[in-house]
């Protein structure tokens, strides 16, 4: 008796998720432990990176405390201050750079904080506070700024549930991307493995890529608008299975380890996929 | 017939455990910037020392597998079902191991995680298209032993841990 109710329990639970992704599109169970969880996460991210600044500012400060402890913690009370008012403004400004820095880019953007890194040594995962009730869709383009002095594309939007999503980072090994060489306009293909840098497969054995060379978006393969800066070249070698092509090792111009928040470009893929 | 998850120690003891299992490997990653080890895996192990029947544990292993899926792509199905699995398979190799035992233990653990590794290196290797040289496969190397030993050391915690309150092994 106990067995069949659990069994008509678990045919009710596969009817009702079936149900859920022919009607939405999406996987009921992370649409629910995503709603359940993305609050948690965000909090254990948010504090890990705060005791990590809290941290940074107290060892920085090691040196004060030993010659007047009265005035270290008058100090480590306003650097707390400062440290909450200076993030604020970090915030204010790299937002503000970046729409000023992104004016050429055509399509409406939104700001989003990293909710969860898994920091994975086998995938380039992160997850978002954004979903699909603030507009986001799935491949379109991630951004984040570059020290103040240009925005580069950091991911594409993976999966999209109500309150947050998945981006794979450009180091995934899924990722690929239609890229070219701002100097020379070679193009070639850009994959993630899952490693600090990326690599460029499929470049002309005839290019003059050298080191230091930007990569940019070429906006070929539809899914990212054209000239979006990627990183930059530290290797050019002969690709090892297809002679008749080059590959490079690219750095990714953001340090992805560092990312915390980032702006998506509400761009649809260009052709039916 | 071995020894039965209940829903008291379920709900008083491992949900509790869980969520701050949760909590530490989402707050080590953000502030180390390093990641901490598959410290769902690790869980799942140490709770599948303790207890290895009942329906609950399986209900409790397709969760776990939801959870570890959260890491990866479209694989939710994939991974609760071979948590699942797991869950079968120690319990039926207990009539051949000596589970008494802590080597046993140790050596059921390692082969877990290390079959794991493997599972993980299919789905890597599914979705890479680039071609792999020797540099590439020394960082492998070097994040796979990485991986083992994070790992592994995450499942001692646990089962110290656990230990303190699920007191009957199996």
């Amino acid at each position: 008796m106990k067995r069949s109710r659990i069994f008509l329990l678990i045919i009710l639970i596969v009817i009702l998720s079936g149900a859920w992704y022919f009607i939405k599109g999406t996987n009921l169970f992370n649409e629910i432990i995503g709603f359940t969880f993305s609050s948690f996460l965000k909090g254990a991210t948010y504090s890990g990176g705060k005791t990590r600044n809290f941290f940074q500012d107290y060892l920085y400060l090691v040196d004060l405390k030993k010659e007047n402890e009265r005035l270290k913690e008058e100090i480590l009370l306003l650097k707390s201050q400062i440290a909450y008012y200076k993030e604020r403004e970090r915030i204010y400004k790299e937002l503000e750079e970046f729409y000023k820095l992104s004016t050429n880019i055509n399509y409406p953007k939104i700001a989003a904080k990293i909710i969860y890194k898994p920091m994975d040594p086998f995938s380039g995962i992160v997850f978002i506070d954004k979903g699909s009730k603030d507009g986001l869709l799935p491949q379109m383009p991630v951004l984040a700024s570059v020290s103040g002095e240009g925005v580069a594309l950091v991911g594409q939007v993976a999966e999209v549930y109500r309150n947050w999503s998945k981006v794979i980072l450009i180091t995934d090994p899924s990722f690929s991307a239609d890229v070219k060489i701002e100097r020379t306009g070679d193009r070639g293909i850009l994959v993630g493995k899952a490693e600090k840098y990326c690599n460029l497969q499929y470049l002309p054995s005839a290019s003059q890529v050298k080191e230091g060379d930007e990569v940019l978006t070429s906006g070929q393969d539809a899914f990212f608008p054209s000239g979006l800066l990627i990183g930059r070249v530290i290797a050019v070698n002969r690709d090892p299975i297809q002679g008749m092509f080059k590959y490079a090792e690219i750095e990714p111009l953001v340090n992805l380890h560092n990312l915390d928040l980032v702006f998506v470009l509400l761009k649809l893929p260009e052709i039916p996929l | 017939m071995g020894l039965t998850i209940n829903i008291k120690e379920l709900l008083r003891i491992i949900l509790p455990l869980l969520i701050l299992a949760l909590f530490i490997k989402s707050y080590i990653s953000s502030f180390f910037l390093f990641y901490p080890g598959d410290i769902i895996f690790a869980f799942t192990l140490a709770i599948l020392t303790f207890r290895n029947s009942g329906i609950l544990l399986y209900i409790f292993l397709f969760f776990l597998g939801l959870l570890e899926s959260l890491d990866f792509l479209g694989i939710e199905i994939f991974l609760s079902t071979y948590f699942i699995f797991l869950g079968i398979l120690l319990n039926h190799s207990r009539k051949y191991f000596a589970f008494e035992r802590l080597e046993s233990k140790i050596a059921v653990w390692f082969l877990s995680i290390f079959s794991f590794l493997i599972l993980r290196f299919a789905i890597y290797f599914y979705k890479l298209n680039t071609f792999v040289d020797w540099l590439f496969i020394l960082n492998l190397a070097l994040k796979s032993f990485f991986y083992i030993s994070t790992t592994f050391l995450w499942v001692l915690v646990f089962y110290k841990i656990l230990g303190l309150f699920l007191y009957k092994e199996v």
